[in-house]
């Protein structure tokens, strides 16, 4: 579906992608799990085409957090990778599997709901998943630039101390550049496009 | 068939494997046959243990290590979608066991959702996993361990039956932080792997 506002080209910030794709490596990831929203796409596209990580595609997002879970009982080092309404999904498997064991999990996030986040149907669980990850006590930070990027290494370590799901949510500005112009309204769904479970799947 | 009887068959076989199971009934079952602290009993989660076990097998450092799901009906059907991630690897290290009673025997027996011939096996093939069978009768059970204990992925419904009342066996007697130190310092020991870090964590 098209999008509802201008955005900026994927080319201004193909580098950040690259960027994080390296951080990942950096961290030492050999598997990563994923089920991406439009934001995630890149960086789920760079991480399939990469040899030296094993990237598992779910059908569900929980999914990925329990294949990240069971590969850090063979020393491997795993990421799961979503979008927040992906993540506002699996708060019952955190919780009752990584959790309960205190099995860390290391979380690549799109911050959707976020100020310049202007899609209508990232709203309600993009402005809520933060509070419900702080009932939780799991711990969430910020990657908004560069600088950020680099620090994923560090965090990566951070979240095997902590022993929870720990979230990096990477924000609009670092994914898809600074948003540009008013808001326009959106095309209305059609039959043709599968309704609103088509606005579901292109939020995702 | 009995869930214990088919167990009983099955464990001493188990001995290569690392094994992976969901919680309820076939978790406390196969503690109760095997009193294995190696096995990984999740105690959450239902639904997600067969992809927790793809995790680990999709990781081993042996990649020819027998990695076994022993999931129940009830739990895989919270989570068929998994199905089509476990079909678009099939990593030849993988069984994947479904104990089906068709009930939630831990509360009761109450019935699932369903028909009583639902094919699972059916399901799994439509979700593209090539090789499932089901297992109805300890005989069965018995001509099958070959092609259980050979290489290659395999998805295999255990058909056992459903009591009429809630069956609970003494489940294991460690639980949360403890089954995650037990298991990875397993996993350490066998597979030289380090799980966890200097300082323990």
């Amino acid at each position: 579906m098209p999008s509802p506002l201008p955005l900026s080209s994927q080319t201004d910030t193909a580098d950040n992608y690259a960027a994080i794709h390296e951080a990942v490596k950096a961290c030492g990831v050999t598997l990563a799990a994923s089920l991406p929203d439009d934001w995630m796409a890149p960086l789920v596209n760079r991480l399939a085409a990469d040899p030296s990580i094993t990237h598992v595609r779910v059908a569900r997002e929980s999914e990925a957090i329990a294949i990240a879970s069971g590969a850090f009982f063979t020393g491997a080092r795993s990421i799961a990778v979503m979008g927040a309404t992906g993540l506002f999904t699996c708060t019952g498997e955190l919780a009752t599997l990584n959790l309960r064991h205190q099995i860390p999990v290391f979380l690549l996030v799109s911050e959707r709901g976020s100020l310049d986040d202007h899609r209508i149907y990232q709203e309600v669980q993009g402005r809520r998943l933060k509070p419900i990850l702080d009932a939780l006590d799991f711990p969430y930070f910020r990657i908004a630039s560069p600088g950020d990027v680099a620090r994923l290494p560090e965090a990566y370590e951070w979240c095997r101390l902590q022993k929870r799901p720990v979230v990096a949510f990477l924000a609009r500005t670092l994914l898809k550049g600074k948003l540009k112009g008013k808001p326009v309204a959106a095309p209305a769904p059609t039959r043709a496009d599968g309704g609103a479970g088509a606005e579901r799947g292109s939020s995702r | 068939m009995k869930v214990r009887e088919c167990f009983e068959l099955l464990a001493p076989h188990a001995s290569e494997a690392v094994v992976i199971s969901a919680l309820g009934m076939a978790a406390n079952e196969w503690w109760a046959v095997t009193r294995s602290d190696e096995t990984f009993y999740m105690h959450g989660a239902m639904g997600f243990a067969s992809s927790f076990a793809l995790g680990v097998a999709l990781t081993m450092p042996n990649p020819r290590t027998p990695v076994w799901t022993l999931n129940g009906d009830g739990s895989m059907c919270m989570n068929l979608g998994s199905l089509l991630t476990e079909a678009s690897r099939q990593p030849d290290n993988l069984k994947h066991f479904v104990v089906a009673n068709r009930c939630y025997q831990t509360v009761g027996g109450l019935p699932m959702a369903g028909r009583a011939d639902t094919d699972y096996a059916a399901i799994a093939r439509g979700a593209g996993v090539r090789d499932a069978i089901t297992i109805r009768s300890l005989d069965e059970m018995r001509q099958a361990l070959p092609r259980i204990l050979a290489p290659g992925y395999l998805f295999t419904v255990l058909e056992v039956d459903c009591e009429a009342v809630p069956v609970i066996p003494p489940p294991q007697p460690f639980e949360g932080a403890e089954m995650k130190y037990r298991f990875g310092r397993h996993m350490e020991r066998r597979f030289g792997v380090t799980v966890f870090g200097s300082q323990g964590y």
